[in-house]
């Protein structure tokens, strides 16, 4: 990765890191490049703190569609091509690329069936990527489960969950799992922040779940988000999960602390493994739609 | 919230005018000044439009500039996904105006969107532009292309990709990046927008948004490309920097291959991201020793200032296919539709000519095709632009890049040649001897070898200008089979086919044809069929072995291995630390059993054993490697060279903003074990080499005889 790469999407995520941090109210009203312009411009020391709350205060008032006001919404910022999200992320599929099958609903005894994601552009997802959903017609508590690979170094890892803003309901739990390089399969659960981002265009109110994983997996890793409120959509970003310690990062996440896999753990795995083992050749690319011809996507309804 | 209004906006001009461009220059170095003085990344200088004194998007200078706004006629028509043309919905944007007040609304119900071109059209062609649009994702977001197109053939195709010019409120900017406007003076009529749901293998949510606004066609002055004749050979010398030979004349490269990001901070972005993945999720042992060169390559292509399109899709494909991964394949960005050879031609004992060389021949010609038409099974490719066909497939290596293990490359490359060939409008120079039985097995001399010259870019140049060229895109179905030993139709070549028959007489041979190692039902029962007692001799014909799943190839194996040749595959991720019992007591790597408590288990196990290996991938190649390498019973592996060596899971990764495909790459390896044994040697890489290496013979294939089948099954009854 080039110096100037790195550079960008450090300052990206230092000024994440500092919102979560630094943000006073217990949820906190963002558009999501507002970070991303003053991180571009924030080329001092880690603790710029105060501009990063004036920005956030401007996109308050920016982002209600209907307001009418605020005549500089629109300012002109770079968008990395992964968002928010670090060119390093050691999970396969931060894209939520819907093609190939990298994010599973694992379909086990004692959980729903759900098939039923989407992915999601938004004009404030706190990633500045895109989000899936897994919509809010499920029985019974589910999981969405990715994979990603690990080499023996102690791991930062990061994702946004969100429910739609006033829906209340239990926080989801989020776990990483994978093996220590001495030979133990272990589970971290990363860390809720405790005050919330709420994105008003989406109206999903998001919540930041980080953790540093100080031993050294190797080999497949796991994260799982598990829900327990089957009623509520749900809402996850691209997670990362990097090396740490990320450079210039302004809080050290919490720690997470190893624990051994669960039996709800373990069939997420599973259902990962499954999925590895028997992937095939994802579908031929569509043909591109043409003018005078229907469309044939493989889920249009 | 949104109202429905009139479906119009303003074209502003088709102005080209010296005033026009000045203005737009004049705008464009004041942003950039602004830009840079503000110390925003270089590229978002290419923001041109976007004013920061106002915030706002300035389509002074377009050539053509669509806004939205007012109440006149615009090009553009929305469709829903019956292909209907349906009203448009046009929002106010309050504060998050971008240009003027208002913006066009798509939606899941509407997702296709054409914005026609033929207000400025006839102006533009000669000129070289660039289309940018600014979209703001309300749910869901837009791609598209800017098309070549005749018929149902694109001729050139590029996709829309990021500028990495956004707002903070979620205004993207999108570009074609610049490019001739017309192909050897074809221009488009449309840019056709979409929703991006229409790829997703998720759920299509009707009721998802995207906001489209500022759509405008810059002049960037006159074409790169000049409208010449060419060759692959010839081409950057015909051609320029800027161009490739398509059908025999010069094109844009952007247009024919698909673009590159264009903003260097994306391009740097992804290449880096794309040379972290092979460094991280590269499986195959081999393969990651290579990574260093991988990232070193791509690096090279950072600065788009640096190296040429055509440099750019040669040097990335060839870094793909440099890791000796046989799964792997670099991400794509062009659209463009590949045309067809007519023929299924590969590597053949060319033993009727009179030098008997080893050489591309025609196994199968596809009538309806304008090439197939002209060709004879048996007929013999001997140059291509004048020069041996291997020396001219490192001039189309752009077209030509071949994953896996080079050993095998000249075989595997084979049946690609001729659609290229045509891709490319190159001159065939083809060898027929015209003897038939009964005395075909006697080669021509020098004198009765009739010759035959086929220039593919003057054959298909009036089909072209006609639109005829639907045969063009007829497909051929091939196979590396000469005849297929139990089902020789189309329905034979199926991924998902699966037979048997057994030969006549009292050295029956249980004969089985696939093609994938399905896990399908049908295909796995087939099998079971297949391979339910101990026969003495088994023909396993898998010469389109195009991969597969585990279940499938631990069901087919485990028929055929004893319990005490093989009892385990492990399939292992990239670990970083070196493997160790302790960590495969622990991690538990994917392990196939062979079907371990199947009463099936080895039933056919002691039978002499010929497999016909060709086109094999992955799943077809464990296949052969597992009972060519570890079963204890007569086993022989009949083929024209060595495999792709994708020993192991390949996984597709995930299309970055621009591409149309994101590549692949294999995230395992494979250890095969024996009861008692513990070793980490890992498989992938290495392709299966045949026993006996056969070619089909040119004197039987004049005679309907397939050289490898016969082979096999003399092999089976020699006992």
């Amino acid at each position: 990765m080039s110096a100037a790469a790195l550079h960008r999407h450090t300052a990206t995520l230092l000024a994440l890191a500092a919102t979560a941090a630094a943000c006073g109210d217990a949820r906190t009203l963002v558009t999501p490049d507002a970070h991303l312009a003053d991180a571009s411009a924030l080329d001092g020391p880690p603790d710029a703190t105060p501009a990063l709350d004036a920005s956030l205060a401007d996109a308050s008032v920016q982002s209600d569609p209907d307001a009418g006001a605020a005549p500089d919404a629109s300012r002109l910022t770079a968008r990395p091509l992964l968002g928010r999200t670090a060119l390093t992320n050691r999970l396969l599929d931060p894209q939520l690329e819907p093609t190939n099958l990298l994010w599973q609903v694992p379909n086990t005894v004692g959980w729903d069936t759900v098939t039923r994601l989407t992915r999601l552009f938004q004009p404030d997802a706190p990633s500045a990527g895109p989000v899936l959903r897994v919509s809010a017609d499920r029985q019974r508590p589910s999981a969405l489960a990715t994979e990603g690979i690990a080499v023996g170094r102690p791991l930062d890892a990061r994702v946004w969950v969100g429910h739609h803003a006033d829906e209340g309901g239990v926080l989801p739990e989020v776990v990483l799992s994978g093996t220590h390089a001495r030979g133990e399969v272990v589970a971290v659960t990363l860390v809720p922040r405790e005050r919330a981002v709420f994105a008003a265009e989406s109206n999903v109110e998001w919540v930041l779940y980080e953790g540093r994983w100080s031993d050294a997996p190797v080999g497949e890793l796991v994260l799982t988000v598990f829900d327990e409120e089957p009623g509520l959509e749900l809402f996850v970003t691209g997670a990362e999960v990097v090396d740490a310690p990320l450079e210039r990062r302004l809080t050290a996440p919490l720690p997470a602390r190893a624990r051994p896999l669960t039996p709800r753990d373990l069939l997420a795995r599973d259902a990962v493994r499954r999925a590895a083992r028997d992937r095939r050749t994802p579908p031929i690319p569509l043909p591109r739609p043409r003018i005078g011809e229907p469309l044939r996507s493989r889920r249009l309804r | 919230m949104a109202r429905r209004l009139r479906y119009d906006a303003r074209v502003i001009a088709s102005d080209r005018s010296r005033r026009a461009r000045a203005v737009r220059a004049a705008i464009t170095a004041a942003i950039t000044a602004t830009l840079t003085a503000a110390g925003l990344a270089p590229g978002l200088a290419r923001a041109a439009g976007f004013d920061p004194a106002t915030d706002r998007v300035s389509l002074e200078g377009a050539a053509l500039a669509i806004d939205f706004e007012s109440t006149g006629r615009i090009p553009v028509t929305v469709y829903d996904a019956g292909a209907n043309p349906q009203p448009a919905v046009i929002a106010e944007d309050g504060a998050h105006a971008i240009e003027g007040h208002r913006s066009l609304r798509i939606t899941g119900a509407t997702p296709l969107l054409a914005v026609s071109l033929d207000p400025v059209r006839e102006g533009l062609i000669g000129r070289r532009i660039e289309i940018r649009l600014w979209q703001r994702p309300l749910g869901t977001r837009l791609t598209g292309d800017l098309r070549w197109s005749i018929g149902n053939l694109d001729r050139g195709a590029i996709t829309i990709q990021p500028t990495g010019a956004a707002t903070t409120d979620g205004w993207e900017e999108w570009t074609t990046g610049p490019v001739d406007f017309a192909l050897d003076g074809l221009a488009p009529h449309l840019l056709v927008l979409y929703d991006d749901q229409y790829f997703s293998g998720f759920d299509f949510d009707p009721a998802l948004t995207v906001a489209l606004d500022a759509i405008t066609v810059l002049d960037l002055g006159p074409a790169a490309v000049p409208p010449a004749d060419c060759r692959v050979t010839t081409e950057r010398a015909a051609c320029g920097a800027a161009g490739v030979c398509s059908f025999g004349r010069c094109a844009d490269a952007a247009a024919i291959l698909g673009a590159p990001l264009y903003a260097p901070a994306l391009r740097a972005d992804a290449l880096a991201r794309r040379s972290f993945e092979v460094e991280a999720f590269e499986g195959s042992r081999l393969a990651r020793a290579r990574a260093p060169d991988f990232t070193a390559a791509l690096a090279r292509l950072a600065d788009p200032a640096a190296s040429s399109v055509a440099d750019y899709w040669t040097t990335l494909r060839a870094a793909y296919a440099a890791l000796g991964d046989g799964h792997a394949s670099a991400p794509t960005a062009g659209v463009a539709r590949a045309v067809r050879g007519g023929a299924c031609a590969y590597s053949a004992e060319a033993d009727l000519l009179p030098d008997r060389p080893v050489a591309l021949m025609i196994y199968e010609a596809t009538r309806n095709h304008p090439v197939g038409a002209l060709l004879r099974v048996g007929d013999v490719v001997r140059t291509i632009d004048g020069l041996p066909t291997d020396v001219w497939a490192e001039h189309a290596a752009r077209l030509l890049a071949q994953p896996g293990d080079p050993a095998g490359r000249a075989t595997l490359v084979a049946p690609r040649l001729l659609g290229v060939a045509v891709h490319l409008g190159a001159v065939l120079a083809i060898e027929r001897c015209p003897r038939t039985a009964p005395v075909a097995h006697i080669p021509c001399t020098a004198g009765q070898v009739e010759r035959l010259t086929i220039d593919l870019a003057a054959l298909t140049a009036p089909l072209l200008a006609a639109g005829d060229v639907d045969g063009l895109l007829r497909e051929g179905d091939c196979d590396f089979r000469f005849r297929r030993p139990v089902r020789d139709d189309r329905g034979g070549r199926s991924a998902e086919y699966a037979g048997f028959s057994d030969t006549a007489g009292p050295l029956s041979i249980r004969q089985l044809q696939i093609n994938s190692v399905s896990g399908e039902r049908r295909w796995l029962d087939a099998v079971d069929r297949a391979l339910d007692a101990p026969h003495a001799r088994v023909l396993i014909d898998q010469r389109l072995g195009t991969g597969g799943t585990v279940t499938g190839m631990e069901r087919l194996t485990s028929r055929l291995l004893a319990r005490t040749d093989l009892v385990r595959a492990e399939i292992w991720p990239p670990l970083g630390v070196p493997e160790s019992l302790a960590l495969r007591e622990a991690m538990v790597p994917t392990v196939v059993p062979f079907d371990e408590a199947s009463p099936l288990r080895g039933v056919a196990a002691g039978a002499r054993l010929a497999i016909l290996d060709g086109h094999d991938l992955a799943g077809n190649e464990f296949v052969a490697a597992a009972l060519k390498r570890r079963r204890d019973a007569p086993t022989r592996v009949f083929g024209p060279s060595p495999s792709f060596g994708a020993l192991g899971p390949r996984t597709a990764l995930p299309r970055l903003p621009g591409d149309v495909t994101g590549g692949a790459l294999q995230t395992r390896d494979t250890v095969l074990l024996a009861p008692g044994e513990a070793h980490f040697d890992f498989v992938s890489g290495a392709g299966v080499v045949p026993d006996e290496v056969v070619l089909q013979r040119q004197s039987d294939a004049i005679r309907g005889v397939d050289t490898a089948l016969a082979r096999a099954r003399a092999w089976l009854e020699a006992e």
